[in-house]
This record gives structure tokens, C-alpha cells and sequence, in this order.
């Protein structure tokens, strides 16, 4: 159990950063 | 520092509407950000609008009560976005609609049309007030003002950058917003699992049975939950708004599918972990407050004022982007389609405008005088799925032809009905109303079709196709 929460709060976290950094490629990055 | 913090924040988004207020210059720039917007910002919108108060302090509230359960039945609500993003999104983008009740006009005629405005709107403005007065308790507590002042100052500064800048403003600062409440929300869980000593201590001090996905509910009463919650916001005004917002199809599908594949990864874990660090740190408060609770004994002040910013993101992002949704209703379905007046974009822009200052100052005074109306306007969200899912599916499928339109309008009455009177009737068998009127639905659409196929389609059913376009393979 204690395994599955870390693993999930971990994805948690890569899920942020990659649609955080989708957000920012799109204000500050030009095509 | 929570009052300076709060104060930043609002001049934040009321800048942002000020510099949009400049780029509106027809109803499509108010309405739709002149569909033109990419996928992260359809992303981040759309997440910002579905995390309200049901998705943040509500779901601490449940993880409290009852245990990890919600991670279970609010990933209905978010694997609902992943189902229609992929399957619909694309298709209803490749149309030049402007609300959902259009989609309606389109297929099914007049009194479809009109019947989903009237329920649009009373969903909205029901959701409009829930949230304005969800804003003002949250604003009133940290702020230790009274509730009367709290909700007029929230509302004002929503009204007045939704009012100034449209969608393309709404849009602006809910991505403000959802960067806000999410990086917030994520650290507040870490600091909380740093300081009891990670999952390994804190599994171990929470109540039995609370850490499995079941919770303390059993199966039984979450797959219901769930359900409902998977079948309860499919194709809501505000979200087929996004769609349409989009700069093209392929947009449409990544920001809205997206938005749910984020939010079902992201959400349910770091909810349920901050409702489990409140049963630790702050067992024996009303679950009600349990997040705000948890953050002022947990957090230093610096952080806890962010936090706190962060839920009141959670109202304003939701509320934004529904008054904005609301306030097109009236003038799109109500006010363009019941009068033949021809009005200059500039007027229409105009009276769009003053609609939402109308609408807005409406929702205040539902929250702050008629409380109990809210929850009367709230009943319309049981019957939203009953009375537009079976349309939907079927209006946006290959099977679609003329031959349908009777049996659809019965099954819109059928949920209609149906729902309604289970809830009123206290929900028997443990069946959610807006599943029952589903349900309901469904069975008179098969029923009926057979029998109505070939009657002659009266005036009021004919689908008015004149200036609304749709073409099912390419984005207009």
C-alpha cells in the first residue's frame, strides 16, 4: 500500500512539471 | 501577510483583464477568445475551471470522513474529460456554435434549443452563486471581515476583469490560477508528508479501512458515486465553451483530454494525502474546514498565505469562467435568437458586458440573501446529464438523421421528469438522480424511435441549419 501512495504522489509531481512546462513552452518559447 | 498576499493576487488578475479589455472586438473575442486558443491554455482552464470547491476543500472533506474513497469517485469526474476530449471535443470544434444550446438549434430545432438554454442557465447561475458564496466564507475567515463584505469585494473584482477582458481574460488568469493552486497545493502536501515522516507514518495514524480505495463507503455506494460523478458535468455549458475556444480539432482533444489525464493523476493522490495530515494534525475540527485548518498548523505564514490564495483560485477560476459562460447564454440564446433586432458587434459587445455585471450582481444576491434558492438552482445539475447526454452522443454519431428529432426531444423530457422526481423523491435504491434520469432517457430514445421515425417533423423541430455550420471532418 504505502509503496502505491509514494509511486502515485510521484506521478503527481511528473504530471506538474510537464504540464507546467507545457504552459511555459507556450508564453515563452517562440515556434 | 495574508491580507498582502490576497491583495497581490486580485491586482494580478484585475491587470490581466484591464490588458485584455483592449483586444475584444466582436462576440466571438468575448465569448470564444476568438477560437484561437492553444491546447496548454485549454489545459489549464479547463482544469482550473473543474477544480472548485467540490474538488479541493470538499474532496479534503471527504478524505477526512471517509478515506481515500474520493480519489476513486472523483476520477469520474476527470476520466469524463479524457471520454469527451477524445470523442467529441474534435467534432464539436469543427463547427462554428457559440454555446451548447446552438448544437442543439442545429440538429434538433427550436424547442430543443430553447429548453437546453433555459437548463444552461439555471445550471449556471446556480453554480455562479454556490461558488460566490463558497469564495466569500473562505475570503470572510482569513480575512476576518463579514461575510456581506467578503462576497461583495470577491465578486466585484471576478465581475469586473470577466466584464473587461472575456474569455480571453478568463482564460489569462485561470492559468494563473491553476499554476497558483496546483504548485500550492503539491508543496503543502510535501511539507505535510516531510514533517510526519512520509506515507510509511502517516498510513499508520490514519483510522482503519481509510487508506484503501473503497474507503469507509464500501464498493457498492463509490461505483454509485462514481457514476454519477462520471455522468454528472458530460458536455456542461462551460466546458463545450472551451472546445469551441479552441484554435483547431486536434487542440480541442489535447486540451480537454488533457485536462482530465492531468487532473487524474494529479488531483485525487494529493487531495486524499492533505485530508489524511489533517485526521493527524487537526483530528478533531469540522471537516468542512479541515484543509484551512491543516494549513494554519502546518505551514509558516509566508506559505500558508499562498495556500490560502490558492483556494480562494479555486472559487474565483471556477466562478470566472461560468459567469463568462452564463452571461453568453443570455444574449447568444436568449436575447439574439428571441429578437430580430441587427446589432453592430460594438452594441453586442456592449450588452454582453453589461449582462455579465447583470448576472454577476445577481449571483451576490442569490448568496447573500436567498441561500436556500441556491440549492433549488443546484437541482438543475441533476438534471443536466438526463437531459443532454443521449442528444449529444447521438447528434455528434453516424447514425444521426431527421428521423431522430421526436424520440431525442422525448428523452430530453423523459430526464427531465425522471430526475426531478427521484431527487425529490430522496433518491431511492442508492441510485444517484442524474443516473436514474440517464437511464430514463436511454430507455424512451430506443423505445420511441421506432414509433416516431416516420412522422412529418413540425415547425419548432425542423433543425435550423441557416447560419450555423458544422462539418463534422473540418475545423471552420
Amino acid at each position: 500500500m504505502i509503496i502505491i501512495y509514494k509511486l502515485f504522489f510521484g506521478l503527481a509531481g511528473v504530471s506538474l512539471v510537464v504540464v507546467l512546462g507545457a504552459i511555459f513552452k507556450t508564453y515563452f518559447v517562440k515556434e | 501577510m495574508t491580507l498582502f498576499m490576497i491583495s497581490i493576487y486580485m491586482v494580478v488578475l484585475l491587470l490581466i483583464g484591464f490588458y485584455y479589455s483592449k483586444k475584444m472586438e466582436s462576440i466571438d473575442d468575448f465569448a470564444l477568445a476568438g477560437r484561437g486558443v492553444s491546447w496548454p491554455l485549454i489545459l489549464a482552464t479547463t482544469a482550473a475551471t473543474m477544480i472548485g470547491g467540490g474538488a479541493s476543500t470538499g474532496s479534503v472533506s471527504t478524505a477526512f470522513n471517509s478515506g481515500a474513497v474520493i480519489a476513486f469517485t472523483a476520477s469520474g469526474w476527470y476520466l469524463a474529460f479524457v471520454y469527451e476530449g477524445i470523442l467529441y471535443a474534435p467534432k464539436l470544434r469543427n463547427s462554428n456554435f457559440t454555446t451548447v444550446a446552438d448544437f442543439f438549434e442545429y440538429r434538433y430545432g427550436r424547442y430543443s434549443r430553447d429548453l437546453v438554454a433555459i437548463i444552461s442557465f439555471i445550471f449556471c447561475i446556480g453554480i455562479v452563486a454556490a461558488q460566490i458564496a463558497a469564495m466569500g466564507i473562505i475570503l470572510s475567515a482569513t480575512l476576518n471581515i463579514s461575510f456581506m463584505t467578503a462576497a461583495i469585494v470577491g465578486t466585484a473584482i471576478v465581475i469586473a476583469y470577466s466584464a473587461m477582458g472575456g474569455m480571453w481574460a478568463v482564460i489569462q488568469t485561470d492559468v494563473f490560477q491553476f499554476v497558483l493552486l496546483t504548485v500550492a497545493f503539491y508543496v503543502a502536501a510535501l511539507v505535510g508528508l516531510k514533517d510526519v515522516g512520509g506515507y510509511e507514518v502517516l498510513l499508520t495514524k490514519i483510522p482503519e479501512g481509510f487508506a484503501s480505495l473503497s474507503g469507509t463507503l464500501g464498493w457498492g455506494k463509490a461505483i454509485s458515486i462514481f457514476i454519477a460523478f462520471f455522468v454528472g458535468e458530460l458536455f456542461a455549458p462551460y466546458f463545450v465553451q472551451r472546445m469551441y475556444a479552441a484554435k483547431n480539432n486536434q487542440f480541442a482533444k489535447y486540451g480537454v483530454a488533457g485536462a482530465g489525464m492531468f487532473l487524474v493523476t494529479f488531483l485525487p493522490i494529493v487531495m486524499v494525502t492533505l485530508g489524511f495530515l489533517a485526521k493527524v494534525y487537526v483530528p478533531d475540527v469540522e471537516s468542512g474546514s479541515a484543509l484551512a485548518s491543516l494549513i494554519q498548523v502546518l505551514l509558516p505564514t509566508p506559505v500558508a498565505a499562498i495556500v490560502v490564495s490558492a483556494m480562494l483560485a479555486c472559487m474565483m477560476s471556477s466562478c470566472d469562467s461560468i459567469l463568462s459562460c452564463c452571461s453568453v447564454i443570455v444574449v447568444n440564446d436568449f436575447l439574439k435568437k428571441h429578437t430580430k433586432k441587427e446589432r453592430s458587434q460594438k452594441q453586442t459587445l456592449n450588452i454582453v458586458r453589461s449582462t455579465t455585471v447583470i448576472v454577476g450582481a445577481a449571483g451576490l444576491l442569490l448568496a447573500l440573501a436567498a441561500p436556500n434558492v441556491i440549492d433549488l438552482l443546484l437541482y438543475s445539475y441533476s438534471t443536466w446529464a438526463p437531459v443532454v447526454v443521449v442528444p449529444f452522443i447521438i447528434g455528434l454519431g453516424k447514425n444521426y438523421n431527421e428521423n431522430v428529432i421526436y424520440s431525442i426531444f422525448l428523452s430530453m423530457i423523459t430526464g427531465l421528469v425522471v430526475s426531478l422526481s427521484w431527487l425529490l423523491s430522496g433518491q431511492p435504491l442508492n441510485l444517484d438522480s442524474s443516473v436514474a434520469g440517464l437511464i430514463a432517457a436511454i430507455i424512451m430514445y430506443v423505445v420511441s424511435k421506432p414509433l416516431t421515425k416516420n412522422m412529418t417533423l413540425k415547425e419548432g423541430f425542423i433543425p435550423i441549419t441557416d447560419t450555423l455550420v458544422f462539418n463534422e471532418n473540418k475545423t471552420i
